[in-house]
């Protein structure tokens, strides 16, 4: 025969213990989890100082993306000057890897913190970002950009 | 016509504080284990969560009565019953107060654990009728666990048997209401029946014929809707029946030391359920934190240490008890 | 019964192969009454036995034949998985139970097949990084890390020491939240409820870090061929030093909590132990090898990233049972913390990346990065042909060969040991099945 089980009853100590504990839960809806500053969600278009959007519609992400799941339609105009349709971003088959961000030479996108991207309807999953939208022209010094560069409708 | 109308009164109270109670164990469950577990349990509906029942029961009630392909389809719609009623019926037993128990025979004792016993093999009917593997095999343990420990539930329970003199319950707590809680006597006996409670409940260190980790659901792998629902509502009746007959074994039942008995009057119901909510709490605290026994390793915890344990325990005891009278200083027995 | 058992084995093959990887081998080799000592404990009858009729008996690796001594009833067949809810993923075991006792055993795999490597034929390497991630979902930076050191080793990067060490220091990190991730759950298939729960607390504290660090709680996609994504912030150094100084406190607790209950140890003691023969011949690695016996550490034994700089113990167990590896583990986090307080402490100054060009293009040929991953040795298999896309990428998941051995450690066991055993063995089947 065995000597008294004292280790269950150091397990049922810890128990005792532990109700007296602060819990470590985090009631969702009504409290949030900090969410760090680098936290990687769903892409979106990351606003200049004015409020204005810098994408230039290189169409490098759209490349980068290893699942495609960017999609940019463009018509560029008789002038070379391009202007944006619509700026796919299905968030259904995004995985978050950050991609499409780190190869953005113009800094224009960002890896957003909404996190709540579940949806009834899988239609809803897909996003236009930037609907019919002139591209951003970077200004240049040496050449004023033409104001009616951007709204080609040709 | 009075009689049969008092007997119909008494199964209508039964049933409705056996739904009362189960509701208040599981919601108490979710709490005790969720404080336990550094968690909160349910909060939302209701206040602290206490609502959480309602939307319960209903699912249970709405849910698909689902019978699988080549069920035993007699004994598949019987088994909750026989689950049921066991339970429901050693409710009567317990004595609540001077005169507040439905059924006081002399051998009060053995025939609550005699109806508790049949629980065992509706089990084994449920595991039986539901033709899947994973059911047998929890069906099976629960009648293997039945056999290794029920007889040392009854053996621990006679120490009180023996100091009382009697089997009647309400005996047994009157016997305690003159002198001191039948724990401290003998106490080897109270861990012991302890013990074998939590097996006859299958609550964790002895949950063999659930045992979710290892046979899914056991022997309700099979069921849903309410036939589950009689099974787990039985769980927790015999729960709290096997708590309540604890403390009224060793815990004084519904008197309080020092207090004549004669003067409890509406008090006396409180005072047992407190003391059979604090015995559920203990049961919860273990369920919580501790590893499962395996069926080998339980069923030898039963046949090779429980047993011999508790007759060696209670031929001393007897021993004791006789040696004490002799010389004088005990006058039980009279 | 030993010289039985010695015939179908192979026991210097892989003696040598452990030898050949260091000069300076520490293995020892296994006589044949230690081995035969070994089944004894493991509940082995004999290794031989004929199927009982009426019964399909799949093709497996080692039975138990009717002891003639003992009851026995008509064997039947059980579908363990891959619904079953501790299988701790899609596995699917058929086992042949004599009532409880398990008489054979078989694992079926492939249920979460995704393709990864033939998926990886069509990424560049920049994108491997998160493809590779969803393999071992639970020690992604590992993974990574493999892959980077056979993508540099081709492409001859020079890794700045600063990444060198943030890779370190991630994956120790990383290291800790899976061992959390399988201590806890070891508990619940035993059937401890709370110990799961408190070891979540844990492992949550590590993953909010390397949510602040990498971006991301599981898929980290942080660690590329030339470095590491981004550099560790201030309120991270800040989150590690707040968690370690309770950190080895909660370890106590634990231990006190699950290891000594007598419960647990009943539990665990004695079942599923995977003799050193055994770990050595199945290809089994990283604590399984650890808690069998053998001295064995990649860190150690044959340093990549800067593991050279760092002070810590290879922690061993003699016994190889589910007891041993767990208190294997738990001796490894003990390990780690010391790791990451060595990191802080002389993390050095400079770039965290190195200079590559935009597209990587790897010159042909083929290269192997070996991490020791918390299950195992984890390899990527690179082979180039000068593209920008590997022709064709392998890994080596270490819980593939653990699985390997489950078929020959159920068999003598009860059915409730087969869960706990399993689970012993921390598969993980994104990499399994990958």
């Amino acid at each position: 025969m065995r000597g008294l089980p004292t280790g269950i009853f150091k397990s049922l100590r810890i128990a005792f213990k532990n109700l007296f504990r602060p819990n470590m839960v985090i009631q969702y809806p009504k409290q949030r989890a900090i969410i760090p500053e680098r936290a990687r969600w769903a892409v979106e278009i990351k606003p200049a100082q004015d409020g204005s959007h810098r994408c230039q519609a290189c169409r490098i992400c759209e490349g980068a993306c290893p699942h495609h799941c960017i999609k940019l339609d463009i018509t560029t105009a008789e002038d070379r000057s391009k202007h944006i349709d619509h700026w796919w971003f299905d968030r259904g088959s995004c995985m978050m890897c950050g991609l499409c961000v780190e190869a953005c030479p113009f800094d224009a996108i960002r890896m957003g913190h909404d996190y709540e991207l579940a949806h009834a309807d899988p239609a809803l999953l897909v996003l236009d970002l930037l609907p019919d939208t002139p591209a951003y022209v970077r200004p240049k010094p040496a050449r004023p950009v033409d104001p009616n560069a951007g709204d080609t409708d040709a | 016509m009075a009689m049969w109308l008092k007997a119909l009164l008494f199964a209508l109270v039964g049933i409705v504080v056996m739904l009362v109670n189960g509701a208040f164990i599981i919601y108490m469950l979710r709490k005790v284990l969720g404080h336990a577990h550094l968690r909160l349990g349910p909060t939302e509906l209701g206040p602290a969560g206490l609502a959480q029942l309602i939307p319960d029961i209903l699912k249970l009630l709405t849910k698909e009565d689902r019978h699988p392909n080549q069920t035993d389809k007699w004994l598949y719609c019987l088994a909750p019953i026989i689950v049921f009623v066991p339970s429901l019926t050693a409710f009567a037993f317990i004595p609540y107060g001077e005169k507040l128990v439905a059924a006081n025979p002399n051998l009060g004792l053995l025939m609550m654990i005699a109806f508790l016993s049949v629980v065992p093999i509706g089990i084994f009917a449920a595991g039986w009728a539901s033709r899947n593997k994973y059911a047998l095999i929890g069906a099976m343990r629960s009648v293997g666990g039945a056999i290794s420990y029920e007889i040392p539930l009854l053996l621990a329970a006679l120490a009180p048997v023996m100091l009382s003199g009697s089997a009647n319950l309400s005996d047994i707590v009157h016997a305690q209401a003159g002198g001191i809680w039948y724990i401290l006597p003998c106490l080897p006996s109270a861990v012991i029946f302890f013990l074998c409670a939590q097996m006859e409940t299958n609550q964790t260190p002895f949950d063999m014929a659930e045992a979710e980790g290892e046979l899914v659901a056991g022997f309700s792998t099979e069921y849903s809707a309410m036939r589950f629902g009689f099974m787990y509502l039985s769980e927790f009746a015999g729960n709290f029946t096997m708590a309540a007959l604890i403390a009224t074994l060793f815990l004084g039942g519904w008197t309080l030391p020092g207090v004549d008995p004669a003067t409890m009057g509406v008090f006396g119901p409180v005072v047992l359920v407190l003391k059979t909510y604090l015995v559920i709490f203990c049961f919860m605290m273990v369920r919580g934190n501790f590893s499962r026994y395996r069926v080998d390793q339980y069923a030898a915890l039963g046949w090779k240490k429980l047993i011999p344990i508790t007759l060696g325990w209670t031929l001393l005891l007897a021993v004791i008890l006789k040696v004490l009278q002799m010389v004088g200083l005990w006058g039980g027995w009279s | 019964m030993a010289e039985q058992l010695t015939q179908d084995t192979t026991p210097d093959t892989s003696l040598d192969i452990l030898r050949d990887l260091t000069a300076d081998s520490t293995v020892e080799v296994v006589s044949a009454e230690e081995l035969a000592a070994g089944y004894e404990n493991a509940g082995w009858l004999t290794p031989d036995g004929t199927p009982p009729a009426g019964i399909t008996v799949p093709r497996n690796i080692r039975r138990i034949a009717d002891d003639p001594h003992q009851l026995t009833t008509d064997h039947y067949l059980l579908n363990m998985g891959p619904q079953h809810p501790s299988t701790h993923g899609v596995l699917r075991v058929v086992l042949e139970l004599d009532g409880e006792r398990i008489m054979s055993s078989e694992a079926h795999v492939g249920q979460l097949h995704r393709g990864i490597e033939k998926l990886a034929e069509t990424r560049r390497y920049g994108q491997l990084g998160s493809l590779f991630d969803r393999a071992d979902y639970v020690s992604g930076i590992h993974t990574e890390l493999a892959l980077a050191l056979a993508t540099e080793e081709l492409a001859e990067i020079e890794v700045p020491a600063r990444a060198q060490w943030l890779r370190v220091l991630m994956g120790e990190i990383n290291r800790c939240a899976s061992h959390y991730l399988w201590m806890g759950p070891t508990g619940l298939d035993s059937g401890a409820m709370g110990i799961f729960l408190f070891m979540m607390y844990d492992r949550e504290k590590w993953l909010d870090i390397l949510e602040e660090v990498t971006g991301q709680r599981m898929m980290f996609n942080y660690v590329r061929p030339g470095g590491v994504i981004a550099d560790i912030t201030p309120r991270a150094v800040q989150l590690i030093d707040e968690y370690l100084a309770e950190a080895d406190a909660r370890l106590d607790e634990h231990w006190d909590n699950l290891y000594e209950s007598e419960i647990f140890q009943q539990r665990t003691q004695g079942i599923g132990v995977v003799t050193k023969q055994d770990a050595l011949d199945f290809g089994a690695s990283g604590f399984i090898l650890r808690a069998s016996g053998v001295d064995w550490d990649l860190r150690r034994d044959r340093p990549y990233s800067a593991y050279d700089r760092f002070e810590f113990d290879v922690m061993t167990r003699d016994e190889g049972d589910i007891y041993a590896r767990m208190v294997c583990r738990l001796d490894e986090v003990r390990q780690s913390h010391r790791i990451i307080r060595q990191c802080l402490a002389g993390l050095p100054e400079g770039d965290y990346m190195a200079k590559l060009p935009k597209v990587l293009r790897v010159p042909a040929g083929e290269a192997c990065g070996i991490v020791e991953g918390p299950r195992g040795e984890l390899a990527v298999h690179i082979y180039a042909d000068g593209s920008d896309k590997p022709l064709r990428a392998h890994i080596r998941p270490p819980t593939q060969y653990a699985l390997n051995i489950a078929d020959t450690v159920l068999p003598g066991q009860l059915l409730a040991d087969a869960i706990v055993s399993l689970g012993s063995f921390d598969f993980c089947f994104g990499e399994v099945d990958r």
